[in-house]
């Protein structure tokens, strides 16, 4: 026979789904890294207006239009064939055989600022713009985990659809400059988490091990 | 009559207990993740992975300690299936957010759900820096919801009579073989057979691009996981374009198609019956969708006049358009030129491929084909009927793993199902527009979400609006489940809330 639902047994039992939510999430927070302040010596660049090249105090009269990576692929048409300057960290892998290689260079602000887990600073997504490297230029230090990779101010023109990358989106770089050479970097302390951990996974170990008694007594009636 | 769910504590605890046996297999493959993580000195990372398996493991033996529940039926299978696609991502999300790159849990659960849903969408911070260990738990979840949570847990649980239950409520129709568990061990058993194969070839293909051989491996089995359970992420924030490869392409175009495949029809090919491939209802309703899509992708790109050759235009066209209509979502350009590089015409079609997907009991969302060719050989029906004579009797046949003719009541369910979709990307669609997007913008991104794609032009974001995101977020839980065994968690809410004093 069923009985019917009781608001008494049910309401309880959603705060209790409820509740444990709210303390996993509350939990996750706690034990999140601490944010610390960034470095006010490092200017991020300033956007420009609708696709205008974008500004940066340290630029001289004459230099190059400097252009970030969030325009040129907002605005492709703008920038289509002209020749850019490009400021920002080189990431992950240099790809590609031959004597030409590809690099993705980022210039957001994890490029102007450092590696979130430097930080803890949540600063957006990444954004960046595919390189074709000059014949033979090599780079060193790649950004990627625990690397905040060299800084590099490319010149090179600009294609929407590079015929070169069968049709995406990059700089062909006449020239390559290594402004910061890049390196590892020391990540935000743990804190409380390796204790917490340990403690939850006495616990589970706990709760399993009644489990598996339960189990035997069962078994053994 | 009205049928209402009347859950008791014995419904209860059985269904606490079949969730929390999915939230112990997501613990167990947290450790995964979390070893390799030790192994690279990923501290915090690795910690997080195993706060996280430790926190599930917690949970699934308090549940086992409940009372013991009744025999397991199929409405208990159904609600349970839909509690644990709302449970489990925030499981998942516990080690996203210990990381650090996710300003809120919030943030950390959209990226969950995306994983688990294969949606594929994100708003990580700083991608591109984060700890392998953690790059191969977003793609692990993908794997792990792309063939599916409850799937993974049928294959080392029994069911019972709710196993079924359980099976359908996670959006899959065909029992393959005679029961749900072999069903799901020959899942699994095709699954890492594609893995072998498909882990190779982009290592193959990603050492001849430059890579380092352990760099290699790495992003093989990152994107392995995201193309073959068509999820979309991938290990750096610029997609595939990364790569700069065309075997790297080919190979995850291959894979996506395969993923794209219902696995019914997998082991029909794998027994040597290729002609149910031209046979099939669903692979003609996918032939005839990829013509006419493509057909526009290409117009569309070449009236714009993006690309300068013939092969570019094929190359990047080609990519897109399976990437979208198999709800993989990785791109080769960066999404934001869709909407300024690409015109009209092809981000159009791409709207349409995301919505139809690809076929039923695949890892794929969106319609499906079967539903799109059901609708369809019944709109034939009626038009034939129509200039039939009164007394003629119409038999619509097709042929889906075996000879079958056009029931109504499945036809019916059809429509019901693809109308809810297209009901789910609008409203999707009217929350963007709310938030000031423009309507292509907000349709595109809303049915990437729905349709679990994951090409986005831009409106995902850390910054987004978290009204936005929870809609997002519902979008891809429904769309993933397919709507009904969410509706049957909210009727059983409903009557937990409702119920007698």
């Amino acid at each position: 026979m069923r009985s019917n639902p009781s608001r008494w047994l049910g309401i309880p039992v959603l705060l209790g789904v409820a509740l444990t939510v709210l303390g996993l999430a509350t939990l996750a927070q706690v034990l999140r890294p601490a944010t610390t302040d960034l470095d006010p010596s490092q200017t991020p660049l300033q956007m420009g207006l609708a696709c205008e090249a974008d500004e940066d105090p340290r630029d001289q009269p004459g230099d190059v239009p400097l252009v970030r990576s969030v325009t040129l692929v907002t605005c492709p048409d703008a920038f289509d064939g002209m020749v850019v300057r490009v400021r920002g960290e080189a990431i992950g892998d240099l790809v590609g055989r031959g004597e030409r290689r590809w690099v993705l260079v980022n210039d957001d602000e994890y490029a102007t600022y450092g590696p979130l887990e430097l930080h803890g600073q949540s600063r957006g997504t990444n954004t960046g713009i595919a390189v074709l490297l000059p014949e033979g230029q090599h780079v060193p230090n790649l950004g990627g985990p625990g690397t905040w990779g060299s800084r590099l101010e490319v010149v090179g023109t600009f294609r929407r659809a590079a015929v070169e990358d069968q049709g995406g989106p990059a700089v062909l770089a006449d020239a390559v400059t290594v402004t910061a050479p890049g390196g590892q970097f020391e990540a935000q302390p743990l804190g409380g988490l390796v204790w917490v951990t340990i403690a939850v996974a006495l616990g589970a170990a706990a709760v399993w091990a009644a489990v598996l008694h339960r189990r035997r007594v069962l078994y053994r009636r | 009559m009205t049928i209402v769910f009347r859950p008791d504590r014995h419904d209860l605890s059985t269904i606490a207990r079949l969730v929390a046996r999915v939230l112990l297999v997501i613990s167990l493959a947290m450790l995964i993740p979390a070893a390799l993580g030790l192994l690279r000195g990923e501290a915090r990372a690795a910690l997080g992975l195993l706060l996280g398996a430790g926190l599930g493991a917690t949970l699934a033996g308090l549940a086992e300690l409940l009372p013991p529940g009744r025999e397991v039926r199929w409405a208990d299978g159904m609600v349970a299936s839909g509690a644990a696609w709302v449970l489990a991502p925030v499981l998942c999300a516990v080690p996203l957010h210990v990381s650090g790159h996710f300003p809120t849990f919030l943030h950390a659960y959209f990226d969950a759900m995306s994983g688990l849903t294969c949606a594929g969408l994100s708003v990580m911070n700083d991608l591109d820096h984060a700890p392998d260990s953690l790059n191969l738990w977003r793609h692990l979840m993908q794997f792990l919801g792309g063939q599916g949570i409850v799937l993974l847990v049928l294959t080392f649980f029994k069911g019972g009579g709710g196993a079924v239950g359980m099976y359908a409520g996670e959006a899959r129709e065909d029992k393959i073989l005679p029961n749900v568990r072999r069903t799901a061990r020959f899942i699994w058993n095709a699954s890492l057979v594609y893995f072998a194969i498909g882990t190779v070839a982009l290592t193959l293909a990603l050492v001849g691009d430059g890579l380092r051989p352990g760099a290699a491996v790495f992003h093989a089995v990152n994107l392995f996981f995201a193309a073959f359970d068509t999820g979309g992420f991938s290990p750096r924030s610029a997609s595939v374009g990364y790569y700069h490869s065309a075997a790297v392409e080919g190979v995850l175009i291959v894979l996506m198609v395969a993923g794209a495949l219902s696995f019914a029809l997998h082991l029909q090919l794998w027994r040597g019956r290729g002609r149910e491939l031209l046979r099939n209802l669903e692979t003609r309703v996918l032939a005839i969708t990829m013509g006419l899509f493509g057909t526009m992708v290409f117009a569309g790109l070449v009236a714009e006049g993006v690309h300068e050759g013939f092969v570019d235009t094929w190359r990047r066209g080609l990519f897109q358009l399976v990437s979208a209509h198999s709800g993989a979502g990785f791109s080769s350009v960066p999404g934001t030129m869709f909407a300024t590089a690409w015109g009209v015409l092809a981000p159009g079609a791409l709207i349409l491929a995301m919505t139809v997907g690809g076929m039923s009991g695949s890892t794929t969302g969106g319609i499906k084909a079967i539903r799109i060719g059901l609708v369809g050989k019944l709109t034939g029906r009626m038009a034939s009927r129509a200039v039939s004579p009164p007394d003629a009797h119409l038999v619509s046949r097709y042929h889906h793993l075996r000879p079958q003719s056009v029931d109504l009541q499945a036809a019916a369910a059809a429509t019901m199902v693809l109308l809810l979709f297209l009901a789910l990307y609008m409203s999707g669609t009217v929350v963007g527009l709310f938030y000031g997007y423009g309507f292509e913008e907000a349709l595109f991104e809303s049915t990437s979400a729905a349709a679990g794609v994951g090409l986005s032009v831009g409106i995902t974001s850390p910054q987004m609006e978290s009204p936005l995101m929870v809609t997002y977020i519902a979008e891809m839980y429904l769309g993933r489940l397919e709507f009904i065994s969410a509706f049957a968690l909210l009727g059983y809410v409903n009557a937990m809330v409702r119920g007698r004093r």
